[in-house]
């Protein structure tokens, strides 16, 4: 009985996020029904493939730790792929330059939306809802509703390329969330987020300004969608005004997968990463299921449902 | 306790949220075919099979014309909008156009309003079945003809005449094509639009009927998944690659949109697979891609929706004002492109967002799309 307790603390103690057992099960049903889908070759293609979604999720989890919402991360990438083939026009010595001025763009957006939140205290809701429809305005506007131009293959290479067998869309989003990892677990500013989204007036007691911290996480969330918008640029090569529209609604979804809250004050980047891949097995399983519409909803719909369900139990504990 | 509640109702919520990104339903289609045409012509013998009388709609030009539209947000509909205004242009119309940002009921107000501007005549591409029936119902009493085209609606005195091609012919042509490359045997995915939305469900549909005719009833074929690609470019790849990865033996594949098809053809040459036949569309991204390929023995069709459509919507409007008979429905047959008359079609020098079956003459398409 002894030992029992011993074995479940130190477990308890490493604190995997119940997201990483969803995504191992996902994984095993998935070898199970389709066994040339576990390769690892394929497996590493799950990890290419997640990439924008773990970029703009790590962005509104950011956010979701103040308490906030950002809904306008999806009209981001959009208006960075059309902006950044446009101007890039397949032409290698533009690429980085362009990819800087659309990094740029994303913290425009998120300092507009961040003043408008955390200075003029309007609720994150409306006002990313409002940047979003004035984002799609723009990107047509923009584009003239017919987007022109394509990505130059130097930069194409971060998002289709590979080192050694690795994918580099792989490599960017491992070196960005470890960066990210570091800075929230060992830098002061973690800490502040953190405590921000639990309680704004502590944080102003011990000589932070909260608003400050809030503009910092908008802007950081804007930079992520910017850098998700160019992830998916160098993937598909080219300028659309269709990218997977879903990736507003499942950004929300994942950070709370992976242990964000409305509520603020909570969240896991780590989690977020996690629930991204599960998002991206999920898809891949229910497709060699080989059902019709109706049922492929209605089992990722329970899947998700029951994911957020354990998740948010253990946020409980 | 108060906690906990807010924490059940965040994770509703995030599940809601979800829900309604897995559903996210495109524009809709009324199950309006070809059967439907008999009551139709039922009423109106007197013009001609299957014609409608228009001379309550008799007028005298110049015309001023308006258009309900229900959204922009993709380059078939802008292109489709450029082609209506440039033959509007031609024809001496003055055309006034209203954009619903794919809100249903933005579109009823947008009809009132371009009624209280006096128009005489009424071009609606719908976003629903329904919704607008009861207002374009009102404009006809006023004597305003209407013209429904790109999407049906259900009930037939809501509009006069109705143009477009027909979703299920879209997706027979291609299946009928695929299956002959095929010889009627082999693995095939099939790459679908968005689930649920009404266009992408009867191009499906159609592909079954291609499947149906085979003399084996497709038995042979086996459709190894299908997977939901919202008929964007970044999805099509994704799903393909997984495909890829989980069948090693894919014979063909059946996507209902060239964004699709170009992802398709991208993740096929980066797995080092050879290049199956797969269908398509006329978008000029994917034509651009398909004659690139040809050299790596690539065969395709490209299906089309007409983006011209809005071009026959208005002769239509025009000779329902001059009182002349026009056809209840008149589906344009769906154009295709072909290996063998490609090259007629496909634009080097535009940009992906140009469709090429189009009426448009090359000085107003090279304002637009020239790179």
């Amino acid at each position: 009985m002894e030992k029992s307790i011993k074995w479940k603390d130190r477990f308890a103690r490493l604190n995997v996020p119940i997201i990483f057992w969803g995504l191992l099960l996902l994984v095993v049903i998935l070898g199970f029904v389709s066994p040339n889908s576990v390769k690892p070759a394929h497996l590493l293609d799950f990890t290419r493939q997640a990439a924008p979604m773990i970029l703009v999720a790590i962005g509104q989890t950011i956010v979701m730790m103040i308490g906030g919402l950002d809904l306008s991360v999806a009209a981001v990438m959009v208006l960075i792929d059309v902006v950044a083939a446009q101007m890039m026009m397949n032409d290698p010595s533009r690429a980085v330059p362009v990819a800087l001025l659309c990094l740029c763009i994303g913290m425009v957006v998120g300092l507009v939306n961040g003043f408008l939140c955390a200075v003029m205290h309007m609720p994150s809701f409306v006002v990313t809802l409002g940047m979003s429809t004035l984002l799609l305005g723009v990107t047509l506007l923009y584009s003239g509703g017919s987007p022109k131009g394509s990505i130059p293959d130097n930069f194409r290479f971060l998002g289709t390329g590979f080192a050694g067998k690795i994918p580099m869309a792989a490599i960017v989003w491992l070196v960005i969330a470890a960066v990210v990892i570091l800075v929230m677990r060992f830098l002061p500013i973690g800490r502040y987020i953190m405590a921000t989204g639990v309680n704004p007036m502590a944080v102003y007691q011990s000589g932070v300004d909260p608003v400050r911290i809030q503009l910092t996480c908008y802007v950081l969330c804007g930079l992520f969608a910017a850098l998700a918008g160019l992830q998916i640029s160098a993937y598909i090569g080219t300028a659309s005004l269709q990218l997977g529209e879903d990736y507003q609604t499942r950004s929300i979804a994942v950070a709370l997968l992976g242990g964000a809250a409305f509520t603020g004050g909570k969240g896991s980047i780590f989690g977020t990463i996690l629930a991204s891949l599960f998002m991206v097995v999920m898809s891949s399983l229910i497709a060699v299921l080989n059902m019709d519409a109706g049922d492929q909803n209605i089992i990722q719909g329970v899947i998700i449902l029951v994911g957020l369900l354990l998740s948010g139990m253990k946020k409980d504990d | 306790m108060k906690k906990r509640m807010l924490s059940l109702l965040s994770l509703l919520l995030a599940g809601m949220l979800t829900l309604t990104a897995c559903g996210n339903g495109g524009q809709t289609t009324g199950g309006q075919t070809d059967e439907d045409m008999g009551d139709a012509q039922a009423e109106t013998t007197d013009v001609g099979e299957g014609m409608v009388d228009t001379s309550q709609f008799k007028k005298d030009g110049p015309y001023t014309i308006g258009f309900s539209n229900i959204s922009v947000v993709n380059t078939f509909r802008v292109q489709m909008v450029r082609e209506l205004e440039y033959a509007a242009e031609q024809a001496g119309v003055t055309l006034y156009t209203t954009d619903a940002g794919g809100d249903t009921s933005k579109q009823v107000s947008d009809i009132q309003d371009l009624m209280a501007r006096g128009i005489d005549a009424l071009l609606v591409a719908p976003g629903s079945t329904t919704a607008t029936n009861a207002v374009t119902r009102k404009a006809i009493d006023q004597g305003i003809p209407v013209i429904v085209f790109n999407s049906e609606v259900e009930d037939e005195s809501a509009f006069t005449g109705y143009v477009g091609t027909d979703a299920i012919e879209f997706g027979y042509v291609m299946g009928k094509w695929l299956l002959n490359e095929l010889d009627g045997k082999g693995n095939i995915i099939v790459l679908d639009g968005t689930a649920g939305a009404g266009v992408g469900e009867m191009r499906h549909q159609g592909l079954q009927k291609a499947l149906d005719e085979l003399p084996d009833g497709g038995k042979n074929i086996n459709i190894l998944a299908t997977y939901y690609a919202d008929w964007a470019y970044d999805k099509g790849k994704q799903a393909t690659e997984q495909a890829l990865a989980a069948y090693p033996d894919i014979d063909g594949v059946w996507s209902q949109g060239g964004a699709m098809t170009q992802g398709a053809i991208e993740a096929f040459q980066a797995a080092g697979r050879p290049l199956v036949p797969m269908t398509g569309e006329d978008s000029n991204g994917f034509l651009k891609l398909w004659k690139e390929a040809q050299s790596e023995g690539f065969k395709s069709i490209a299906a089309s929706d007409a983006a011209w459509q809005g071009e026959v919507a208005l002769e239509a409007a025009l000779k329902a004002l001059a009182g002349e008979p026009i056809e209840k429905y008149n589906y344009i047959p769906v154009p295709t492109i072909t290996d063998a008359d490609i090259d007629q079609y496909v634009r080097p020098e535009y940009s992906d967002a140009y469709w090429c079956n189009t009426k448009m003459p090359k000085e107003v398409a090279d304002q637009y799309y020239l790179e």
